[in-house]
């Protein structure tokens, strides 16, 4: 509104002082106009142009004066309540005789404005003078009525302002209040809030943000909740173990050596258990924060990859498992860190050991046209087809069973997918219940323009 | 918008349009209801000149940022 003020309040003005200049000049030039025909007159000289003059100016709505040499009034009409003008001032009177004009304004005993014009008349040297007086009254009346109607005018379309602005600002300002609102639940808690969509431009966008934030926030939320559900649960089992065993033991409750040993073997295992799981944590943690350090290099995957299998080999063939290994020699370097790597491939290599019971292993490495390729397939349980997409999520188990049968924190795969991505890899997975599962890793050869 | 915004609103444009038509039609010093009919139509037009002209633009820009994209 006060934008509205400061435009329309000098436009007024502007606009009324046009007028009031307006209509004084028009004013002034009939006077002259006037002034100049009766001077005209009064140079014929005779008494009946005196007379004339003085009808002429009753009809023109005006009086008259005329002076004589001395710029004393000789004659004067008085009908429209002049200013009394007995003479002129000597200074005036100078004036005129160089036959120069005066206008100026009068007032009378009323304190009405006029506005007077003398001209000189001149016969062969100066004969005197002819005032013409005019009262500015009805020209500034008609100029008082055009502002009065102006600022009516400019109330009006300050009214009209106001009502279109009113509404342009509401139905800018609602779809904001109504984000202002979500954005207070969502802070209390209430992540179901929605914001409706109503528009395509900025507010839209800001309206759709909002809800992405929401569902995000939402995820983050449940994710966060079954992650402290799943590690308590994780966690309480071996203590439950630790704590039962070794209070057998502290009360003596055992009956042989033998007994003791089994108890202590079984305290040793589930404390080793409980130590994995502290560090797959600490490990996942990290890397979800991006506080874990990638020294990537040109690496040779394959050489990892026969690092690893020498490690893991012992225990393949301790379980009665045959490895079967298809590694071509000819491999492109790839960008990634060399432990990072191999920490990867051990962690498949001992899921497919831990689920496999009889058959194989099989580790194949080959390229394609962009990727170096390895593959570690097992003849192991087999994963539901319904249960995949949910295996490299922290924790989860295809059987929760499975977990005391087979050992395993539950967040190795979840590590093995967080490692691969930070080293610009994929892994995929495939499987068949009971017929085996194959994890395929795909790490790029060309990186984006660097060629190996 | 609620019904008492759009109750405020259209008062203030009424009275604002009532005082325009007023001060137009004023000079004509007729206080006919067809002098003043014919002010608000004359008003209406001049309104809706810069309207249409707004609209114009205004889809022309919609248009213009559909297809870029």
């Amino acid at each position: 509104m006060c934008l509205f003020l400061i435009v329309l309040a000098p436009l007024g003005y502007v606009i009324s002082s046009i007028f009031s200049n307006f209509y004084l000049d028009n004013l002034e030039k009939n006077i002259e106009h006037l002034s100049a025909r009766y001077v005209d007159l009064m140079s014929r000289g005779d008494m009946m142009s005196t007379s004339m003059i003085g009808m002429m100016a009753e009809l023109n709505g005006v009086d008259v004066i005329i002076f004589d040499h001395t710029g004393k009034a000789v004659m004067e009409t008085n009908r429209y309540d002049p200013p009394t003008i007995d003479s002129l001032v000597p200074e005036e009177t100078k004036q005129l005789s160089r036959n120069m004009f005066i206008s100026k304004e009068e007032i009378n005993e009323a304190g009405e404005r006029y506005f007077f014009k003398v001209s000189p008349l001149n016969g062969e040297s100066f004969n005197g003078a002819l005032g013409v007086i005019a009262p500015v009254e009805p020209a500034m009346d008609a100029v008082d009525q055009i502002r009065s109607l102006l600022i009516l005018a400019g109330v009006g379309a300050l009214f009209i302002a106001i009502g279109i602005t009113y509404i342009i600002s509401r139905r800018l300002s609602q779809p904001l209040l109504q984000m202002e609102n979500a954005a207070r639940r969502m802070a209390k808690g209430d992540l179901d809030v929605k914001v409706d969509v109503l528009t395509e431009d900025e507010t839209g966008s800001l309206a759709r943000s909002i809800n992405e934030l929401g569902d995000e926030l939402k995820r983050y939320r449940d994710t966060r909740s079954e992650f402290f559900a799943n590690i308590s649960h994780e966690l309480r089992t071996p203590i439950t173990y630790l704590e039962g065993y070794s209070q057998v033991l502290a009360d003596g409750l055992i009956d042989s050596d033998e007994e003791k040993s089994k108890y202590l073997l079984i305290i040793h295992q589930e404390a080793r258990r409980m130590k994995g799981l502290v560090e797959d944590l600490f490990e996942l943690s990290k890397m979800e924060e991006g506080k874990i350090s990638i020294n990537k290099e040109w690496m040779d995957v394959s050489e990892a990859l026969q690092h690893v299998l020498g490690k893991v080999g012992p225990r393949v063939t301790e379980k009665g498992l045959v490895l079967e290994q298809d590694i071509i020699k000819e491999i492109p370097y790839v960008l990634g860190d060399g432990n990072r790597m191999e920490q990867i491939f051990l962690n498949l290599l001992d899921n497919a050991i831990r689920y496999t019971i009889k058959g194989f292993i099989r580790v194949n490495i080959y390229i394609d046209s962009s990727h170096v390729i390895i593959e570690i397939a097992d003849t192991g349980l087999g994963i539901p087809e319904e249960e995949l997409p949910y295996v490299f999520e922290r924790f989860y188990r295809v059987e929760k069973s499975r977990s005391r049968e087979f050992g395993g924190t539950g967040l190795g795969l979840a590590i093995v997918k967080k490692l691969v991505e930070l080293q610009d890899g994929h892994i995929e997975i495939e499987s068949i219940v009971n017929r085996g599962t194959t994890f395929t890793v795909k790490f790029p050869i060309f990186l984006e323009g660097v060629e190996s | 918008m609620k019904r008492m915004d759009w109750v405020i609103a259209i008062s203030f444009i009424a009275v604002g349009f009532t005082c325009l038509i007023m001060s137009m039609s004023f000079i004509d010093h007729s206080e006919s209801a067809h002098v003043f009919i014919m002010s608000a139509i004359r008003y209406c037009l001049w309104m809706g000149i810069p309207l249409v002209i707004i609209s114009l633009f205004y889809m022309w820009i919609k248009d213009r940022n559909r297809r870029k994209g």
